[in-house]
């Protein structure tokens, strides 16, 4: 079994840490990026299994990432989460559009419940 | 008949007579056949036709057979010849019992006559003479002379009465030249009759038709009789001096050819010089003529009123008006200027704003003489008349008139507005040089009372147009301040938008920090902490997550009151929700030492449209605060159904709320009067969002309480899904 990757792009470091800690103690291989741009070219690189996405990020935004990755068609079986303080209901509409399967407000959700969350909605597990 | 146009002065004036006569008469009926009055008129003329055209062959017979045959047959016609005119004069008089008898009588007489006139007892045998022939004059042509003259002086007289009876000018001129032209036509043609008892007059009387129509024609002319209008155009003028022209250079030009053969060319030059230059003399001078003689008075007082009124009733533009009462006052009075004068502001000048031939400038300075004249004509209402003035004695007056003369200014008449001067009417003199009138002075103030009201009307429709034009821009300025500041609501809007966006980002990043690594360290992520720690960290993390609550519950009555708040709305199952609350917050409960029971419904509940999150929210609330204002005893959850309504109620055994307080309790940044003090934690908002959730979903929500210490139940109830909104499932996922 191979170890599943994960990216994390998000330009608050602590937050960033916080999840590249807990999944890495559960044994997963994470990046992490801080920007739109920097996410992009890490995820065409790195191909991840999973994408821990934040909406608000400098350079290129999340809804941009989202739609520059559907238009490149990186990795079908990749799977996004968006991972936002924004809990607006067109955001939301928006995001699942542009083809996120997951989004959670991160100030309702504590990093255990996410991963369990994740194991609970995806076959993702290492 | 005519073999050689050698027809003798007789003669000549009998076709003369006959053509003048019938081609009035033929004009007058071609203007109104169908008037009884023209068709009389038109019968006298065809019987004096008659009666030239048989003394015409009388004149052109030598047999006496054919003289009394011509002779009888005209006295045919002629019998009826006085009747028909006293007929004809009748419409020019009242028509009573008396006239009426008269006149069928008249009839009656004149047929009479004219069965006698084929007998030798009316005209017999021939009376020659140099200059004519008549028949003489038997037994009944007496009583017909007598009865023609009774009969003419009759019309005469009625004429004169009609002239004294008359009240207006043009009436009594019209009854004037109705007697002229009758008594000339009468008595010049009744000298025809003196050769029937063998006097030799020259025959005038055969001239007497022509005399008749020039009169009448005149008189139609000028006076418009029988309301004739004869329309003497300026081309008629011009024309008139073409030929006045004309005849003095064909004569010329035949005197010289004949005199002067070999110059024939520099004369026919000088005769084209002489022409030219004598051209717009005669026609000044024909004009001159034409007005003095064809358009002095001609006007119908009543008539130029009405045409006024009618012009002016379809105008209210200033200039219009003036250009109106020009053109109408024009045809009637025909003065060479005309001007109007506005009296301005006070100690302002005077205005002239309409002008038209006068040689005067547009603003006329203010001095004594014409103060003078503003205050004693003008605003006294009196009409200047230079003329009246000029035989005044002071000097004051003299003066006045002075000035008027140096402009030509013959009249001056006031506008008045309800006794307020707004100006007045000036008149030059009138073309044909003579002066005003009483008519014309009459004439002249209504008009100006007319114009006043006219002018003043156009003044009020002017400021009515200018108000409009103001209003309108001050609706438009209006307009686009409102726009300007709806632009600048709507960015407010927009900022406010933005801040909740921004302060819903910005707050929770460091809030989910803290939740973060908060949870990892007490679920040992970080290895085993210290119990003292451990206990610690839990109200770190307790506080984090009230302050978390905090913020959601800002930002929700922020979107509400902006009208954003959204609803993710879903078909779904209340007791589920309650459910998963029930279970999420019941370690709480016990933690405090609490008991917490949750009487579950004892059959699945209808479904109902919800926003799980909110209403969820809701209830989480509600048992939050039960727990957290009880201190002994315990919490009794129930969900039950109630009609077509569910309910929710949380009861404790706590603090209770006093009457006072349970009316305050939902109102935002409200709570319980004591539980201020012992409670700082609760923000007093959670109870103004439950409201304003619990409503938006159709329900209501409220809290009951036996008193202080007696503890409390708050509680809501939502309707029952109906079949048509359960239809409309949103498809967004739950986000939790």
């Amino acid at each position: 079994m191979t170890t599943k990757k994960i990216c994390i792009v998000e330009d608050e470091k602590n937050i960033a840490e916080m999840y590249k800690v807990l999944f890495e103690q559960e044994g997963y291989d994470v990046r992490l990026a801080y920007d739109g741009e920097e996410g992009l070219k890490l995820i065409k690189e790195f191909k991840p299994d999973l994408v821990l996405l934040d909406l608000i990020l400098p350079k290129i935004n999340g809804f941009d990432v989202l739609k520059k990755l559907r238009c490149r068609k990186l990795n079908d079986k990749m799977a996004i989460c968006v991972l936002s303080n924004l809990d607006q209901r067109q955001d939301m509409e928006k995001v699942f559009d542009l083809g996120a399967q997951h989004y959670f407000v991160k100030a309702h959700i504590t990093p255990h419940k996410l991963m369990d969350r994740l194991y609970r909605i995806t076959a993702f597990a290492s | 008949m005519f073999g050689d146009f050698n027809l003798s002065l007789p003669q000549f004036t009998t076709l003369a007579s006959l053509v003048f006569v019938l081609s009035l008469g033929w004009f007058v009926l071609s203007k109104d056949y169908k008037n009884t009055k023209n068709r009389l008129f038109f019968l006298i003329t065809l019987i004096f036709g008659l009666w030239e055209f048989c003394t015409f062959r009388m004149l052109s017979t030598k047999s006496d057979e054919e003289v009394i045959f011509w002779d009888r047959l005209l006295y045919y016609a002629v019998v009826f010849l006085p009747v028909i005119e006293y007929h004809f004069s009748l419409f020019f008089t009242k028509f009573n019992q008396a006239r009426k008898r008269l006149l069928y009588s008249g009839y009656v007489v004149s047929l009479m006559f004219a069965f006698t006139v084929p007998t030798n007892y009316f005209v017999n045998e021939v009376f020659r003479y140099s200059l004519g022939v008549h028949t003489r004059a038997q037994i009944i042509h007496h009583f017909f002379i007598a009865f023609f003259f009774f009969y003419v002086f009759t019309v005469l007289y009625s004429f004169i009465k009609n002239y004294k009876e008359q009240v207006s000018k043009i009436e009594k001129d019209r009854s004037i030249y109705f007697f002229i032209s009758f008594a000339a036509l009468n008595l010049i043609a009744g000298i025809a009759y003196l050769p029937a008892y063998g006097f030799a007059v020259y025959p005038i009387a055969l001239a007497a038709p022509i005399i008749f129509t020039i009169l009448i024609t005149y008189a139609m002319v000028s006076y418009r009789l029988m309301d004739i209008k004869f329309v003497l155009r300026s081309s008629t003028v011009y024309l008139s001096s073409l030929i006045l022209t004309l005849i003095p250079a064909l004569s010329l030009k035949y005197f010289f050819d004949r005199v002067l053969p070999e110059y024939a060319y520099w004369i026919d030059f000088a005769i084209i010089v002489f022409s030219l230059s004598v051209f717009p003399y005669f026609k000044g001078r024909i004009y001159r003529f034409a007005n003095k003689y064809f358009f002095s008075s001609l006007y119908d007082a009543k008539q130029v009123v009405k045409d006024l009124s009618d012009r002016l009733g379809s105008t209210l533009e200033p200039g219009k008006i003036y250009e109106a009462i020009n053109h109408i006052l024009g045809d009637a009075l025909h003065m060479k200027a005309i001007c109007f004068i506005t009296c301005g502001a006070k100690n302002k000048d005077y205005i002239v704003s309409y002008n038209d031939g006068f040689k005067i400038q547009d603003k006329i300075q203010k001095n004594e003489l014409y103060d003078k004249i503003f205050k004693d004509f003008i605003a006294g209402n009196n009409i200047l008349i230079t003329d009246e003035l000029r035989n005044a004695k002071n000097i004051q007056a003299k003066n006045i008139v002075k000035a008027l003369d140096k402009l030509d200014i013959k009249i001056i008449a006031p506008l008045m507005v309800k006794d307020k001067p707004i100006g007045a009417i000036v008149l030059s003199s009138k073309e044909a040089g003579d002066s005003y009138n009483n008519e014309d002075v009459d004439l002249l103030k209504i008009v100006g009372s007319q114009t006043a009201i006219a002018l003043e009307n156009a003044l009020l429709y002017e400021e009515t147009k200018k108000f409009n034009i103001k209003l309108v821009k001050e609706v438009d300025k209006a307009t686009s301040e409102l726009k300007g500041a709806n632009e600048e609501l709507k960015k407010l809007d927009q900022a406010k938008s933005d801040f909740i966006s921004i302060a819903s980002h910005q707050l929770r990043t460091p809030l989910t920090v803290i939740k973060g690594y908060g949870s990892m360290m007490l679920e040992g992520s970080f290895g085993k902490m210290p119990d003292i720690i451990e206990e610690n960290m839990k109200k770190i993390y307790d506080s984090n997550e009230r302050l978390i609550n905090l913020v959601e519950d800002l930002l929700n009555i922020s979107r509400i009151e902006s009208g954003r708040l959204q609803f993710n709305w879903e078909v779904g199952q209340l007791e589920e929700m309650v459910g998963s609350v029930v279970e999420e917050l019941t370690p709480n409960a016990i933690k405090k030492g609490l008991t917490f029971k949750y009487s579950a419904p004892k059959k699945a509940l209808p479904p109902i449209k919800l926003d799980k999150t909110k209403l969820r929210q809701v209830a989480i609330n509600l048992i939050d605060n039960s727990i957290k204002y009880t201190d002994k005893g315990g919490l009794t959850v129930t969900l039950t159904q109630e009609g077509n309504k569910l309910k929710f109620c949380v009861a404790d055994t706590g603090m209770g709320i006093s009457p006072d307080g349970l009316q305050n309790l939902f109102k935002k940044f409200s709570r319980g009067e004591k539980t201020s003090i012992l409670h700082t934690e609760g923000t007093g908002l959670g109870l103004y969002v439950g409201k304003m959730m619990v409503e938006a979903h159709g329900g209501r929500i409220w809290a009951e309480s036996d008193g202080e210490k007696k503890g409390s139940r708050f509680c809501f109830e939502i309707p029952v899904a109906s079949s048509a909104s359960s239809a409309k499932t949103t498809t967004i996922q739950s986000i939790k």
